[in-house]
């Protein structure tokens, strides 16, 4: 079976007064029906631009690159008329963002937003919006969603809104949900729950979701597949069972160590040392070896994306043939 | 919106100065509409040796004036007409600038700096003398052409003024969240942005309404405006200059109204902009 979707060397290039910048550089990966696939990286990274690149609304004056491929089922995004998109955008993918607080239009009731949402893509009357808008508060688990309907966003809680956001997203019934940081605003306790719903909401509709994160926390045990993101490349890609087991890359190497242990020994922290460098100031050869502790004379070139075990691929020389 | 312009009205009526407005306009705007109805006709000429220039009493309130007309239907006719105008022509020039507001902001890049560099140069043409001699060139201005003149020349600010909040709330995350689900540009004008920008332009609205009665008394005091025998209160103050010092009510009066009618508006306009103001409780 053909994968839902189909990412192939995606770029987005930004016109600076100094030259052309490519803050997503020559991104590819794929995501099967019913999985999710979880996007990884710092801010800056271009995880999230990369999410809206694949909707076709990188803000201007960016730009997606000529040469860059994404695949929906049968249908070229890269290739549709800009009419054609809008029938996709909300209709076959839907997106939630991070701040549930900005994201509903606050003069709009929940129920309007949500009905307006179902409506957009679907002919139907007012009140079977409606009550279509109450269904959908309910399998996102909002209790007394017919209540619900008529408060304003500024009446919801934080959970409540992106819970709503949900509702909105999924109002067409997606095959593809991109989650961009659905929970990074949330306090800890709503995180998971947030988590715990779109991962059912999965299983149940068969979606597929996209998940972009900077916390490997969130990606144990929801995500199929994780892709870790560094200046605008992934750096590794490997099932998520695998990543956590022996991640290959000094990079995900680095953001393991610096996630706080429950158990186990309580020694320091130990962080990456530096920031991602911006988009102009990208090394030429491995973008991360100005941070990493292994670099060697061969990463003045840039590496490709080697094997490191089954369905693992690092962009590191040290998994390149011949070395220990 | 609906709901937004109830909820304006009532934190309006809840602040002194609000109130004192919506009631002092309330009031001419009763005194306008009902007196038509219970005084006698404003062009109406009683004997004009016995009846000219009788001080305020009883039968004539606010006195009469040189051709012996009632002082006070004249100030209520004049005063309905005014506030017609300054409704109708402010209605117009805040649809008119909404609309060019909304779809520089919403569209941006070209269209935004074209428009905006219309205003830029509309702007730069003085109203007043716009005005004179678009006037100059009719004996006899038709009503629905004053609406139209005072109409189409003020819209500039409120279109600066709503353009700067469609770009500001473009940026805003519901905007992308609405570009998501595949809405248009025109949507996210006129569906997500217009109902955000509501507060501002109902302000500019009720302000642009106060402009247009000025404007108005001064073209008619000029003789540019609406012409005798029709009552305006500007055209009032302009027949009776020769009468003030000796029957001073008979321009006391219209300039009374004018005052008045001018301070409501603006009493309420201040107090929506209070009530409208998310920096204020």
């Amino acid at each position: 079976m053909t994968p839902l979707l189909e990412v192939r060397d995606l770029s987005v290039t930004f016109p600076t007064s100094r030259g052309t910048i490519r803050p997503v550089d020559g991104l590819s990966f794929t995501l099967e029906r019913g999985q999710t696939l979880a996007l990884v990286g710092e801010s800056g990274s271009g995880k999230s631009l990369t999410g809206l690149a694949i909707l076709r609304l990188v803000p201007p004056p960016g730009a997606i690159a000529p040469a860059s491929v994404v695949r929906l089922g049968d249908h070229v995004l890269t290739d549709l008329d800009e009419r054609a998109m809008r029938a996709v955008r909300g209709g076959r993918i839907g997106m939630v963002f991070q701040d549930p607080m900005t994201s509903l239009n606050p003069v709009f009731t929940a129920g309007a937003q949500i009905a307006e949402a179902v409506r957009a893509h679907r002919r139907m009357s007012g009140r079977e919006a409606r009550a279509r808008a109450t269904a959908l508060l309910e399998e996102v688990g909002i209790p007394d969603p017919v209540r619900r309907l008529d408060d304003y966003p500024h009446q919801l809680s934080g959970g409540m809104r992106q819970r709503v956001m949900i509702a909105i997203a999924l109002a067409a019934e997606p095959e593809l949900l991109i989650a961009d940081e659905p929970t990074t605003a949330l306090d800890v306790t709503v995180q998971a729950q947030i988590l715990e719903l779109l991962d059912g909401l999965r299983s149940r509709r068969g979606m597929s979701v996209l998940l972009i994160t900077h916390d490997l926390g969130v990606v144990a045990g929801r995500a199929d597949h994780v892709a870790v993101m560094y200046a605008g490349q992934i750096v590794e890609s490997a099932p998520t069972d695998r990543l956590f087991a022996a991640p290959a890359h000094p990079y995900t190497q680095g953001l393991f160590a610096s996630i706080p242990k429950l158990e186990g020994q309580r020694g320091r922290l130990t962080p990456i040392q530096g920031v991602v460098p911006p988009p102009d100031a990208w090394p030429d050869g491995c973008r991360f070896a100005p941070r990493c502790a292994f670099r060697f004379e061969k990463s003045e070139e840039p590496p490709p994306l080697l094997p490191a075990g089954p369905a693992h691929l690092a962009r590191c020389w040290l998994h390149a043939e011949g070395r220990p | 919106m609906t709901g937004l312009v109830a909820t304006a009205f009532a934190s309006v009526w809840s602040r002194p100065v609000g109130r004192a407005g919506l009631l002092l306009l309330g009031a001419l705007a009763l005194l306008a509409i009902v007196c038509p109805f219970l005084l006698p006709d404003p062009a109406l000429q009683g004997d004009l040796l016995a009846e000219s220039l009788r001080p305020p009493g009883a039968g004539h309130p606010f006195g009469t004036d040189q051709l012996s007309r009632d002082v006070l239907a004249r100030v209520a006719a004049g005063l309905r007409l005014s506030l017609l105008l300054g409704v109708l022509a402010a209605l117009l020039a805040v649809t008119l600038g909404t609309t060019v507001g909304l779809v520089a902001g919403a569209w941006g890049g070209v269209v935004d700096a074209l428009l905006m560099r219309l205003v830029d140069a509309l702007l730069a043409i003085p109203r007043l003398f716009v005005l004179l001699l678009a006037l100059a060139v009719w004996d006899r201005v038709p009503l629905p052409a004053l609406v139209l003149l005072l109409g189409l020349t003020g819209w500039y600010g409120t279109s600066r003024l709503v353009r700067g909040e469609a770009r500001r709330l473009h940026r805003e995350e519901f905007v992308r969240a609405a570009e998501v689900l595949g809405a248009g540009r025109r949507q996210i004008a006129f569906r997500h942005l217009l109902p955000n920008v509501t507060g501002p332009v109902l302000v500019a609205a009720t302000l642009g309404i106060g402009d247009v009665m000025l404007l108005e008394a001064g073209l008619s005091f000029l003789g540019l405006g609406v012409r005798p025998p029709a009552p305006s209160l500007g055209g009032m103050i302009q027949e009776s200059r020769a009468v003030f010092a000796t029957a001073p009510w008979t321009s006391i009066f219209p300039g009374l109204a004018i005052v008045l009618a001018v301070l409501a508006v603006n009493l309420v306009g201040d107090a929506l902009r209070e009530a409208l103001d998310p920096r204020s409780t």
